[in-house]
């Protein structure tokens, strides 16, 4: 189930070119053992060019953080290397610092600032001049639609507001990286569309964005390129399209089951299935298309199913397919 | 459930909330107790026996102080900050449960921390105490009318900072600006007064009382304050919780 | 190369790193500006409750020394209260806002700006100074009026105040930045708070220590702290200042040190 990336001799899995590009975020080896024995990291290479949007994806604890923070330098890895360009960002973290941004995963310490302020001065923290700042961060505001809160205080903010503030805090004067760690969380589906288009700008206007999301579907929609991480070790990468090939002959087959009926017995064309809640969701061949829906049919006639669907193969199947596990997430629709 | 059963079992939470920091507790009553014992000897060149005498009969009142009046509310305002109180407060158990689960753990935590305190604070001065059973509902009432106070301040003051700051500051006064370990008759009127209406010099009565003879006057009157400080801190407790539900 | 986002144009051609003066006293001035604003809800208070305590002490001086205290220790006295007026700030509330900011979770956040160590250290003791001063003035006027001390306040006051604030914000930024628990350094706190208050001769002489207790406060840098402030606030013989001064910066650029590491761990 595991797909295992083929590798050169020096562990790199040869399909970029070596790290003379200014610009390229290159993560090659990089293995982080905690203290009691825990395998976080091992050996995940991967790297992030200029202008791409690069996302991670993976279970909870499946060590994407682990790995944003040691880019960020805020863990010392184990073992491999960490470049951005010429630099190693390994052996200076401070130079992390100055050329990549930051989002966490918790919320900022902005309790007692206003938001424009919050934004103004990490803006100007990262070497931006006032008036130039200033003018990002209106415009920022603006595009996020967080306006009506400019001049509130951090602790009267929602959870989702006070996200899209932290946003706007690291990418109004953004490093050359950017990597964000799951900026949707709490945040409204009007404004996390805002959210994604400015992530779109970022990339558009050069940087490398290395975002870590547990959301499969936001994740397709948005991303250039990804990979699939779990229990430490990278299982896939590639574009979206690029990682749904291995189905591309295959459809998705969602069963709306009645509450409380088991799976009912399923035929030999189904390739692969998965159950969250009522949703049964089938992955099965282009060809077997009609029979699935008679199948479905008799399914909504025996009474042990409201209702079907029969679509293309999304990303999550990948990822299910890839981790073994069934998706947490609803789809946006 | 029923309320012994609910209250079982949150007292389990508390204590396993509790387990890890009783040592340091106990190190910090001792530092605080002990520490100002000893202090008011430097502070005071020439010490008389009755002096010393009143001075170890205040110690124990001191060691109650870090534990209900300090750390319980440092407590609730880390477990603010770590969203715990959400969690917990969103628990299927009544209020009043989850309160005495917490008083009684409290009150409970303090007690080790005042007898280690007396036998130190004898031995230092050579002081010889005239133990009577009224110490055994002294210390009872002295700690949990702590435990109380510190919950109807922790959730009274939102602030977190502020909180510990005024905190801080009770420490503060308890040892060096209250009869606990002087005589009320060092004081100025005004602060003496202030003082008949606050808890601590009160706390510091009926713990002498239990602790020799003659040292201590007007129990009874002190038992009253403390009994009303216990209610109004749990009934400043009671409608912070109500207004939340 | 700059590309158009938004309104602003960003400056990706500004690919080098910034060090140097210029980078140091910008970040400076903006975590001065951080630090501020963050405090902005609490500082009030912080400054109110400075006054109460020192202003406070001086007055109930005669608690603590039954009958009319003696002249000497009244003196004695209220030149050693601006120590603690000074040092409260950074090593009493300090760690405990950095022991939030870890219960909250929002530690990292600001670890990973590009900002100097040093110059965020320095921004912090400006603040903890400035929120000093005003307490230890009015902790002065009070003594000067209620007990007729008359301070002989030299030139050097200045430096000492320097001294002092710094030595105080600086073990209070390594407890801080230093110790993970916020539990452990809220009682750490506490310990070092009464520590100073009664087993140093900040509030009273050497004299009245056990003989262990004056070799360690020799060693310790709250003895030298009060030594510095008592020098320039009295005409009063006061020991050895070189060796004040010496223990002092050494205790400073020790836990100055200790606090920028302990800033730039990495797990």
């Amino acid at each position: 189930m595991v797909e295992a990336l083929p590798r050169d001799a020096a562990g790199r899995s040869g399909l970029a070119p070596a790290p003379t590009d200014g610009g390229t975020l290159w993560i090659e080896g990089l293995t982080k053992t905690y203290g009691h024995g825990v395998l976080a990291n091992d050996a995940l290479t991967l790297h992030v060019d200029p202008g791409e949007v690069y996302g991670l994806l993976g279970p909870n604890g499946a060590g994407k953080s682990t790995l944003v923070k040691q880019v960020i330098g805020l863990l010392q890895p184990t073992a491999g290397t960490i470049r951005l360009g010429a630099h190693d960002l390994v052996a200076h973290p401070e130079l992390a610092r100055q050329l990549c941004s930051y989002l966490p995963q918790a919320q900022m310490p902005i309790e007692s600032l206003r938001v424009h302020e919050a934004i103004e001065l990490t803006g100007m923290i990262r070497g931006g001049d006032g008036p130039a700042v200033h003018q990002r961060a209106e415009g920022l505001i603006e595009a996020l639609d967080i306006g009506p809160w400019r001049d509130s205080l951090g602790a009267r903010l929602s959870g989702g507001v006070r996200r899209l503030v932290g946003f706007a805090m690291v990418t109004v004067w953004p490093g050359r990286v950017v990597i964000l760690d799951e900026p949707t969380n709490d945040v409204d589906p009007l404004r996390r569309r805002l959210l994604w288009e400015q992530i779109r700008r970022l990339a558009d206007a050069g940087a490398s964005v290395l975002l870590v999301t547990h959301n499969v579907l936001e994740a397709e929609r948005a991303v250039d390129r990804l990979a699939v991480i779990d229990r430490g070790r990278l299982l896939a990468e590639g574009t979206p399209s690029s990682m749904k090939t291995e189905d591309r002959d295959h459809l998705r087959l969602t069963v709306m089951l009645e509450p409380d009926a088991a799976i009912p017995d399923l035929p030999a064309f189904v390739l692969r299935h998965a159950r969250a809640g009522n949703r049964l969701t089938c992955e099965i061949e282009e060809a077997d298309a009609a029979r699935s829906i008679t199948w479905a049919r008799e399914l909504m006639a025996r009474d042990t199913a409201e209702e079907y669907a029969l679509g293309a193969t999304t990303l999550e199947d990948v990822y299910i397919r890839l981790t073994g596990a069934a998706a947490l997430d609803e789809p946006a629709t | 459930m029923t309320f012994v059963r609910s209250y079982g079992l949150m007292l389990r939470w508390e204590l396993a909330s509790a387990r890890v920091w009783l040592p340091f507790w106990l190190g910090l009553q001792l530092l605080l107790a002990v520490g100002s014992c000893i202090m008011y000897g430097f502070f005071i060149p020439n010490l008389t026996p009755a002096a010393a005498a009143f001075i170890v009969t205040g110690a124990p009142t001191i060691a109650l102080v870090p534990i209900g009046l300090v750390m319980l509310p440092f407590q609730v305002s880390l477990q603010r900050t770590r969203r715990t109180f959400d969690f917990l407060w969103s628990l299927p158990v009544a209020r009043p449960v989850t309160v005495a689960a917490t008083l009684t753990v409290f009150t409970a935590a303090a007690m080790p921390g005042i007898v280690v305190t007396l036998v130190i604070a004898t031995l230092r001065y050579g002081v010889r105490l005239a133990v009577s059973p009224q110490i055994v509902p002294a210390v009872v009432l002295a700690s949990l009318m702590s435990a109380s106070v510190g919950l109807g301040l922790a959730y009274g003051i939102r602030n977190g900072l502020v909180l510990g700051l005024l905190t801080n500051l009770l420490i503060f006064v308890a040892m060096m600006f209250s009869p606990i370990a002087m005589p009320i008759a060092n004081f100025p009127t005004w602060l003496a007064d202030l003082h008949r209406i606050l808890p601590l010099y009160h706390m510091a009565v009926v713990i002498r009382a239990g602790l020799s003879t003659g040292l201590a006057t007007d129990v009874g009157a002190s038992y009253l304050i403390l009994g009303l400080w216990t209610i109004g801190g749990l009934a400043v407790a009671g409608w912070v919780i109500g207004r939340r539900g | 190369m700059a590309l158009d986002v938004g309104a602003a144009r960003l400056p990706w051609s500004f690919s080098m790193p910034r060090s140097g003066a210029g980078y140091w006293w910008s970040s400076f001035r903006t975590m001065l500006r951080w630090d501020v604003a963050s405090l902005r809800l609490d500082l009030p208070i912080v400054v109110i409750i400075q006054l109460i305590a020192g202003a406070g002490i001086v007055v109930m001086m005669s608690l603590l020394v039954p009958g009319d205290p003696p002249r000497a220790a009244v003196e004695y006295l209220a030149a050693g209260v601006p120590v603690v007026n000074l040092y409260l700030l950074g090593l009493v509330f300090g760690p405990q806002w950095i022991a939030e900011q870890r219960a909250a979770d929002s530690y990292d956040a600001t670890r990973v700006l590009p900002c100097p160590r040093s110059a965020s250290l320095a921004a912090w003791y400006a603040v903890t100074l400035a929120a000093g001063v005003p307490g230890m003035l009015g902790t002065l006027v009070v003594a000067a009026w209620r007990y007729h001390i008359d301070f002989t306040v030299s030139p050097m006051i200045l430096p000492a105040v320097l001294l002092v604030a710094v030595s105080g914000t600086m073990i209070g930024a390594a407890i801080g930045h230093g110790v993970g628990e916020p539990m452990i350094s809220r009682i750490g706190v506490q310990a070092i708070n009464m520590f100073v208050v009664g087993f140093t001769p900040t509030l009273f002489p050497a004299d009245r220590l056990p003989d262990w207790l004056q070799a360690i406060n020799v060693v310790l840098p709250f003895e030298h702290m009060s030594a510095l402030l008592r020098a320039t606030l009295t005409a009063g013989p006061v020991d050895d200042l070189g060796l004040s001064c010496l223990v002092v910066v050494a205790w400073s650029a020790a836990c100055a040190g200790l606090a920028a590491w302990a800033m730039g761990r990495r797990g």
